[in-house]
């Protein structure tokens, strides 16, 4: 095989790796304090970048200029959500796992069948000329919006992550994930925190759709279902509510994707990710990071 | 703990029922009582493992797939009519049962999440295989074996045979082990019951279930193609109609398909503008009442059961 193609290849999988951890990182964080499976983060994904498509149609802004105004705005229904609706009744459930998994699998539904009718199905995409095309290093041709997207997932992931490790509210998101039980009762303001954790990870799903618009790529209500799968994919294997092992996973599962669409059959692209998923819970339950944690 | 017996009286009421309906010639309502008949046969292969093993077969949709293409493929390349194929699609869906054994290993939203992207990777082999086998996204034609009526029969004895085997399951030892394991699992493991084995038992059926229904819908219609086989209005009906109706209970996703499939038929006209409620409708009774509508009426005569009890001072 061309080694060029190899490395290109791998270069692509590890720039759109970086792009999954970001997408993950909110699902894994909303699993991780609410054990809630918000099986809708594709949609809401979706629903982001028909947000900056609308940004780019009516203020003129490119998709780097819609990043934040669509994380806020997700943000803002992630709030609105969590306190006018059921959300947070799903935590007390004595099953809230299975629960929440179908009530936003509902949810999912409704949303794209919303935007189907507001958008008239419609592919949307914005018609962004980056000022470069493209970047070579070493003779390999890099584009430049995948740079770009890789660049806004790191710098992203680096404020999360001095967030997460470095504040008093990251240190109360950290804590609850790691005991409920142990954060309420040292004081740790429970249901606060769960709506700032629930705004976060919709705002990431909402930015997510943003970066597809920075790639140059269609949103449409049909693509919802394929990030939230990739979401899941990634989180499962990074352990589910550890986020640091869902952005190393992230970047793990863009790699063997890539891979395995430059060796075999790209249809069977969700074959693939089936096998990866069923042997990583099989080898490492616990997640790649294998944080050995205790029943309760 | 025994189920009263009304609920035997009802399920032969049903069943006869349904046989008579099959008796007035083809119509609207011969199909929608197919169409009961099929997600009643659905609902409770879903019950049987989200009622009583507690696990979310959230890919039973593969099944589903699976059987309707063994069908396509017995009777297009083999030349096996539509009925004599229907034990080989539900064999076949025993058999990828039996493959993706493993899952049963996974806990909770693992096996939800493993279990749904197995039936997207099923659709997508099924998509991949050669166009001369499954034809392709134009699809097969079964109309030279077109035949409704017994179609309809037949979907009639696999609602009688799922819902008998409940029943059954439900009043029998297994049934009991099978709460147990969902309730307190390591009690359970303690005193001896076998989680995998019960777990494998509840999980054949639920798949030969989905797989007959596959097998009789692509009959019925006589065409088969990528969109009948999967797709997320089955899904969401195959998850909405038993949480509504409630599971863990045998009448429960009887009662769920009786009551919505009429709606959502009638629904299908306004679309996606149904869907939006309807996929609201799952998230609230998901919320608010987790275990539907036949659990919620039992709870009420229970209690006043027991509140008659107390006042006339029965010793319990």
């Amino acid at each position: 095989m061309d080694p060029t193609l190899l490395i290109e290849t791998l270069i692509y999988g590890f720039l759109i790796g970086g792009f999954y951890a970001i997408v993950a990182f909110g699902a894994s964080i909303i699993y991780g304090v609410m054990k809630i499976v918000n099986f809708a983060h594709g949609s809401f994904l979706v629903l982001g970048g028909y947000f900056a498509v609308f940004l780019s149609a009516s203020y003129g802004l490119n998709p780097f200029e819609s990043l934040l105004p669509t994380f806020a705005f997700l943000a803002l229904i992630g709030v609105v959500l969590y306190t006018c609706t059921f959300v947070p009744r799903l935590m007390n459930k004595e099953d809230p796992e299975s629960s929440s998994l179908l009530a936003f699998f509902g949810v999912a539904t409704s949303l794209e069948a919303a935007l189907f009718v507001l958008t008239g199905a419609g592919y949307s995409s914005i018609a962004y000329t980056p000022p470069i095309q493209s970047v070579t290093v070493f003779g390999i041709r890099i584009a430049f919006a995948w740079i770009a997207a890789f660049s806004v997932s790191a710098v992203t992931a680096a404020v999360l992550f001095l967030y997460l490790f470095r504040t008093r509210q990251g240190l109360h998101i950290r804590a609850i994930i790691d005991s409920v039980n142990e954060a309420r009762a040292s004081g740790i303001d429970v249901n606060r925190t769960s709506m700032i954790v629930f705004a976060i990870g919709l705002g990431l799903a909402g930015m997510g759709g943003a970066i597809v618009t920075l790639y140059g790529e269609v949103i449409s209500p049909s693509i919802s279902f394929q990030y939230t799968l990739i979401a899941f994919v990634v989180i499962v294997i990074g352990g589910l509510d550890d986020p640091v092992g869902a952005v190393l996973a992230g970047i793990l599962v863009g790699l063997y994707q890539s891979i395995y669409v430059l060796l075999f059959p790209p249809e069977l692209v969700s074959l693939a990710l089936a096998v990866l998923l069923i042997a990583s819970v099989s080898i490492r339950p616990e997640g790649i990071l294998r944080r050995r944690r205790q029943e309760q | 703990m025994r189920f009263p017996r009304p609920t035997l009286l009802v399920i032969l009421l049903i069943i006869v029922i349904f046989l008579g309906i099959g008796l007035i010639p083809f119509s609207e309502t011969s199909v929608l009582f197919f169409y009961l008949a099929l997600y009643i046969v659905a609902s409770q292969g879903f019950n049987l493992m989200y009622g009583y093993t507690g696990y979310l077969p959230f890919g039973n949709l593969g099944f589903f797939t699976v059987g309707q293409y063994i069908v396509a493929i017995m009777v297009v390349s083999y030349g096996i009519s539509p009925p004599a194929s229907i034990p080989i699609a539900i064999l076949g869906a025993v058999v990828v049962s039996f493959v993706l054994y493993p899952l049963l290993r996974l806990h909770g939203i693992y096996f939800g999440l493993a279990s749904f992207l197995v039936a997207e990777a099923i659709i997508a082999v099924i998509e991949w295989l050669p166009l001369g086998l499954t034809g392709g996204p134009v699809g097969v034609n079964l109309l030279h074996s077109y035949n409704p009526t017994f179609a309809y029969f037949t979907m009639t004895s696999a609602m009688a045979i799922s819902l008998v085997t409940v029943y059954l399951i439900h009043n029998s030892h297994l049934g009991l082990a099978l709460t147990a394991l969902k309730e307190k699992p390591k009690v359970a493991e303690m005193i001896g019951i076998n989680p995998t084995r019960y777990k494998l038992m509840a999980w054949i059926l639920n798949s030969a279930m989905l797989g007959a229904c596959g097998a009789i819908a692509g009959w019925y219609v006589a065409y088969i193609n990528y969109d009948t086989a999967y797709n997320t209005n089955l899904l969401l009906n195959m998850l909405i109609f038993p949480v509504f109706g409630g599971v863990g209970t045998v009448l429960g996703p009887v009662v769920g398909s009786l009551l919505y499939i009429p709606i959502s038929t009638w629904g299908a006209q306004y679309a996606n503008y149904f869907l939006i409620g309807f996929g609201l409708a799952l998230a609230v009774v998901v919320t608010v009442s987790p275990r539907g509508l036949v659990p919620a009426i039992e709870d009420v005569f229970r209690s006043r059961k027991l509140l008659k009890e107390s006042k006339s001072g029965v010793n319990r």
